[in-house]
This record gives C-alpha cells, sequence and structure tokens, in this order.
C-alpha cells in the first residue's frame, strides 16, 4: 500500500530519494505499523517526539492504511 | 564588583545634562541587572500615572551581569520603560552585538528622561558621552540610520535607532540594533521616538572582570555540550523557523486570526524552506553558539525584492499562517519592511489579522482602509504596513494596534492578545500553560516573559498533557520566575528555556562571574523577586488581577478539529490557583506579606 511521509526539520535526510524536500510517498506491506515505516527509513525513536496520522496523535503501533498521511516531529529541546 | 561595569549613565534629554552614577552594590545584589535593575529604577522613579508617550516617560538601556562574560548566550540587553502599547510597564529583549559595545564601554544601564526639543542621537565612545543633532538622520530607514551614525562616529561603533515607524510613535514601533536584531515589542521604538531620540551608539574597549574564569569556563564546556544535543544543531540549521513543523503538527500554530491551530500552507514557510530558497546564512549573537538567526535573500526573479534578516518563527505565524500567506516571498518582504521602518512583526501581524477578520465581518471596509484587507493578501498587506510605518492614511490608525482598532469598530474581542499586545505563535487553546502566561505577563501576551514548550511540547523533565490545567499555575509561575532572572542576567532566555538544566548552568556561571556562591534556589528567589516587582509596579499604574484576561476565542470557541479538538481555556480556575500559589490576594495583586518576603519596598 501506497503511504505518504513527512519527515520534518534534521529527520528529512532520511528521506529516500534526494529530491524529495517536504514529503515522500512509500510502499509498505499491508498492515504495517508506524513503527514498521519508521524503521524502513531507519529513523532513531530517540530523534521523535511526536508522530500524527492524518494529523491525529500516533504512536509506533498505530496500524496504517492507504493513503494515511504520517508526519515525524523531532523534539525542540534538548540538553 | 565582578560581572557589573559599576556605572549607570543618566541623560536628562530635557536639559541635555548627562551624568554618572555609581552603581549602588545592594540594588546589583537584589535585583542583578537588565530586565530587574531597569525595573527596579522603574519602579522607584517613574510616575505610575504618566503617558508613555510623554517626557515624563523614562527610558532604560541595561545590560546584565554576565552579558559578555563568555556565558552562553550572553550577547543581550533589554530596554526597559512604560508601553505605550498596553499601558503596563515593558522588557524589551535584543541581541547582536551592540550589546557587547554598550557593556564595553563601562556601563551597566542607561537611563534616558525628558524630552529633546530636536533630534538628536547619543555618542558614547568609552567614557566620552555626548548628544548630536539627528536632523538630518531623522527619516531614514533604520539600515540607513545606522549606517548614517557610523558614518558621523565611528566604524566600530554599534548602533541601536529607531526608524519612521518610531518617529511617528506606531505604538508597536520597535528599536534595531545592527540594523537587523530587534528590541520588537511593547512600542519601546515610540518611547524613544516621543523623546526625539533617533538612537544611540557606542564604542567599547573596556574588559568584563569575571571572579573565577576557569570556573566560568568549565561551566561553557557544560553549556558547549548543548551546541552538539540536537537541540543546537537543528536550531543552527534551521533557525526557530523548525517551529513552523513542530506547532503545526501539535495544532497550536495560530491560524487566520487564531481561529484554528493549523496552516496548510505551513510547508511553504519552514525552516526547511528557508533553508532551500532564501537563506545566505545562519546568523549568531555575539557570544552565543546557536546560531539561530538567518540572513536572507529574495531570489531574483520573485515577484518581492530583497535582502536582509528573518523571518523568524514568530514572523512566520504572525505574518504567515495567522493572516493566511504561504509565500515565503512575501513573507520575508513583509519581515525586511518591519525590520527597516522599525516595528514589531509580531504586533504588526495581529493587527493585520485583526483587521482582516474586522473586514470580512464588515466592520472596516475599502473607504475606510482605502483598499480591500482580505485573508492572504499579501500585497496590500505590504502597503499596510508601508502606511503604517509612515502614518499615512488609514495606517495611522492601525499603528494605534490591533487592540484599539478592534475596541473602536466595538469588537475588541476580535484582537488576539492580553492587556492590548498580541500573543506569540503558540495557540492558547492547546497550550494550557502558555495561556496562563499569556494571562498574567506584566506585559501582554508575549512568549519571552515565560514559555512552556519545554515540558507542554517536548515532555521534558516530565511530559505535561498540554491540553489540561493540571499543574499548570506552577508551571507558568516557575517559567515565569525563570524568564526573569535569565534577561535580569543578560542572557537569551530561548536556549535557557529549552535547555533542561539551563537554571543549574546559571547559577554556576552567576557564581563563577561575581564570586559569591549562589545556588540554584538563591537564582530562581531572584526572579520571583523581580516578577514580583513587576506585577507591584503595574498595580500602582492601576492594572489587577481584572486584567489578566483573554478574548473570548481562547475560553469559549473551542478548537474545531484535530488535536486538542473540542478543547478551550478554563482561565477563571486556572488564576484563582495561580494567584494562591503566588502568594497574591484574590484580585491578582502581590500581597503586602508577600512584598515582604521578598524585600520589595
Ligand atoms: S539563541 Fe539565537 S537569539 Fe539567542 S543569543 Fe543565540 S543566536 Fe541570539
Amino acid at each position: 500500500m501506497l503511504v505518504t511521509i513527512k519527515l520534518a526539520g534534521p529527520l528529512r535526510k532520511l528521506y529516500k530519494e534526494p529530491a524529495s524536500r517536504k514529503k515522500e510517498e512509500a510502499e509498505i506491506p499491508e498492515g504495517s505499523s508506524v513503527g514498521d515505516l519508521l524503521e524502513v527509513y531507519d529513523v532513531p525513536l530517540k530523534s521523535v517526539r511526536l508522530i500524527t496520522v492524518n494529523r491525529l496523535k500516533a504512536n509506533v503501533d498505530t496500524r496504517l492504511s492507504t493513503g494515511d498521511e504520517i508526519n515525524v516531529i523531532p523534539p525542540a529541546a534538548g540538553g | 564588583m565582578y560581572g557589573w561595569m559599576g556605572t549607570i549613565l543618566r541623560v536628562d534629554l530635557s536639559s541635555g545634562k548627562i551624568e554618572r552614577e555609581p552603581l549602588d552594590e545592594n540594588l546589583a545584589r537584589e535585583y542583578v541587572g537588565g530586565r530587574g535593575l531597569g525595573m527596579k529604577i522603574l519602579y522607584d522613579e517613574l510616575n505610575p500615572g504618566c503617558d508613555p508617550l510623554s517626557p515624563e516617560n523614562i527610558l532604560i538601556f541595561a545590560n546584565g551581569p554576565l552579558t559578555l562574560t563568555g556565558a552562553l548566550s550572553s550577547g543581550r540587553y533589554m530596554v526597559i520603560t512604560k508601553s505605550p502599547l498596553t499601558g503596563t510597564i515593558c522588557s524589551s529583549n535584543s541581541g547582536g552585538y551592540f550589546p557587547a559595545a554598550f557593556k564595553t564601554a563601562g556601563y551597566d544601564a542607561i537611563v534616558l528622561k525628558g524630552k529633546s526639543e530636536k533630534p538628536v542621537y547619543l555618542w558614547i565612545d568609552d567614557d566620552h558621552v555626548e548628544l548630536r543633532a539627528a536632523g538630518a538622520i531623522w527619516g531614514k530607514d533604520t539600515r540607513e540610520a545606522d549606517r548614517a551614525i557610523k558614518r558621523e562616529t565611528h566604524k566600530d561603533a554599534r548602533v541601536a535607532c529607531i526608524g519612521p515607524a518610531g518617529e511617528n510613535l506606531v505604538r508597536f514601533a520597535a528599536i534595531i540594533n545592527d540594523a537587523s536584531r530587534a528590541a520588537a515589542r511593547s512600542g519601546v521604538g515610540a518611547v524613544m521616538g516621543s523623546k526625539n531620540l533617533k538612537g544611540i551608539a557606542i564604542r567599547g574597549t573596556k574588559g568584563v572582570r569575571v571572579h573565577d574564569p576557569e570556573e566560568l569556563l568549565r561551566a561553557t564546556v557544560v553549556a558547549d555540550h548543548i551546541k552538539k544535543t540536537e537541540l543546537g544543531e537543528a536550531f543552527g540549521e534551521f533557525g526557530t523557523p523548525l517551529f513552523v513543523d513542530i506547532m503545526n503538527a501539535n495544532n497550536i500554530m495560530p491560524t487566520e486570526n487564531f481561529r484554528e491551530g493549523f496552516f496548510e500552507d505551513g510547508d511553504e514557510i519552514n525552516g526547511a524552506e528557508i533553508i532551500d530558497r532564501t537563506l545566505l546564512r545562519a546568523k549568531s549573537c555575539y557570544a552565543c553558539c546557536i546560531n539561530c538567526g538567518r540572513n536572507t535573500k529574495i531570489p531574483e526573479g520573485s515577484k518581492y525584492s530583497g535582502r536582509g534578516d528573518g523571518p523568524e518563527y514568530e514572523t512566520c505565524f504572525s505574518l504567515g499562517s495567522n493572516i493566511l500567506v504561504g509565500d515565503l516571498d512575501a513573507l520575508t518582504k513583509m519581515n525586511y519592511i518591519c525590520n527597516e521602518l522599525g516595528m514589531d512583526t509580531m504586533d504588526a501581524g495581529c493587527t493585520v489579522s485583526a483587521i482582516m477578520e474586522l473586514f470580512e465581518e464588515g466592520l472596516l471596509n475599502e473607504e475606510d482602509i482605502g483598499f480591500p484587507m482580505k485573508w492572504g493578501d499579501a500585497d496590500n498587506t505590504i502597503r499596510l504596513l508601508e502606511m503604517i510605518g509612515h502614518a499615512e492614511g488609514f495606517g495611522k490608525e492601525a499603528g494605534k494596534g490591533g487592540y484599539y482598532l478592534a475596541g473602536k469598530c466595538g469588537r475588541p474581542e476580535l484582537f488576539m492578545g492580553s492587556k492590548g499586545q498580541g500573543f506569540a505563535g503558540y495557540h492558547p487553546r492547546g497550550m494550557i500553560g502558555q495561556a496562563l502566561i499569556y494571562a498574567t505577563s506584566p506585559e501582554g501576551g508575549n512568549h519571552t516573559t515565560g514559555n512552556t514548550i519545554q515540558p507542554e511540547i517536548n515532555g521534558i523533565p516530565e511530559p505535561m498533557d498540554p491540553l489540561t490545567g493540571k499543574g499548570k499555575p506552577a508551571l507558568a509561575i516557575m517559567r515565569q520566575d525563570e524568564s526573569a532572572i535569565v534577561e535580569a542576567c543578560g542572557l537569551c532566555v530561548f536556549p535557557y528555556m529549552l535547555i533542561e538544566t539551563g537554571i543549574e548552568i546559571l547559577a554556576e556561571y552567576y557564581t563563577a562571574v561575581t564570586g559569591k556562591y549562589y545556588t540554584e534556589w538563591d537564582i530562581r528567589k531572584m526572579g520571583e523577586r523581580i516578577f514580583n516587582l513587576e506585577r507591584a509596579l503595574n498595580h500602582k499604574i492601576g492594572f489587577t488581577g481584572k486584567d489578566d484576561t483573554l478574548p473570548r476565542r481562547m475560553t469559549e470557541e473551542p478548537h474545531t478539529e484535530g488535536i486538542g479538538e473540542g478543547n478551550v481555556v478554563h482561565l477563571d480556575e486556572l488564576l484563582k490557583e495561580y494567584y494562591e500559589l503566588r502568594g497574591w490576594t484574590p484580585d491578582g495583586v502581590p500581597s503586602e506579606e508577600k512584598l515582604a518576603e521578598l524585600g520589595i519596598s
């Protein structure tokens, strides 16, 4: 199934296509979860503060469906 | 004294008299410097009932004991006065290189009183201080004025000046230093204009004495580690516009005059888009490793043109999402115009968004304004900003601020701010702690007198649900006091508010610089003293808890979709707990006991 992934700020270097700047389409197996998708993109979980699916809060266990838009947000603080 | 320079410069603009006064050590110990010291001078010397734009008002520039010591983000200064926008006291903070010159010229504060008969600027070359005629510079924009003053004084001088907006007494006029950094908020530029003071140019060559340089270096190494964290790297690379992604995803990026918290075109005006389209280089203030500033150029071929600094996140919201402009070039152009004319982009934006809603409601029309002001109309917004800065036509009215205008149209609740100052870019309905800070801030809707991003959005040190009021009064108090002490020390709020151990590091700095042992608790107590002093001074002016309000949109009109759907701010309950925890009276005034406990007299 096809979903759209958006990797915000410093995470954008993890897009598969070098030309992708704002979002990218990803083909993943039916029944995949957010966690599966993040693995495909090698997103380290410690660099993630918020995940939304279709603009609602989600987590790594959230199941995805065709056409979903997944937004991955890094933290705005550290130290 | 270590840390402080030991001298306050006093300038009476009416008589032209210039005096030096030794800094009272006790005063410095209790109120530190910057925002604290400035506020105490105001508390002691201001006629609370004075018109902010009259000669009676006092304009204070102050740096802090940690300014320029090598402490992280220590290139800052503050402007403290009575605000013509809100009628409250205010403190506006700026960075760049001017603060370094200010301190190394040998002064902790400059206190300006009265009004010059003719336009002047103040030239400070270490111990040499003089007022010079500014007739030929009056009317120039901030970049031209910066250049002209440098030509007349010294090529190494650093300049803080006003543009046409300050001269025309626009209630949200800024003071711009180093031609791009702004002491932006509360109309401090209009107070300077009302005194016929075009600028202050300073060249400083003195050193700052630090008690224990080795210890300071050790603390700085700790702070330097911050740069290597994701925070430092992300903000160095993307600047504060990284917040566009974060706030939009959290459904708290104010959109369409705060009707909602999500802007569809957020990707067009975020940090990544700036890097790909307009960024020339990241820029830092003196003595800061974060590099969060943006030096930019609108690309050739765009219908807009120019080169300058910005936008910061706050401008991405105020002149972007909140007026539905999703065009980075247009937004950047608006930012340049505000910098050049010397206006706060945040209150300019909150005024424009109120005008757009009033226009939609039919309460303002083309005849009033001269043209339509529809949502997303970048070109007419640019026109209007120019008219405001130059006080032309409807711009003269709009320059009195969005709260004034909305009130004049009979709908004050359509201005999105508190005490007449526009909110920052964090939607109160989706960030309840921040909502309480806006309502109780002594200067109105601003985010530098306290912000709750770290616990409410980042979950540090403990996650707090941003949508509920639980624990928020205590949180708001802690963050407000922290911000007060950071600004009193002469530091930038931004990194200290985002680093988990910010206040701990600050205590180490303070000890190393002054040579007296300060714990984190001592540091927080000083912050509490300053904040209470501000509220006490506001009370002398006539403000009480009745003024701690939010527009109906925050308390009665819920978020309609997304994260936080259905949420509103239950302000009354929050305020009750907040005043109790503060030790204030039920009507929001610092009690006699509290003032005595803090030694405020
Ligand atoms: S964090 Fe940004 S605004 Fe603050 S001192 Fe550093 S560069 Fe300047």
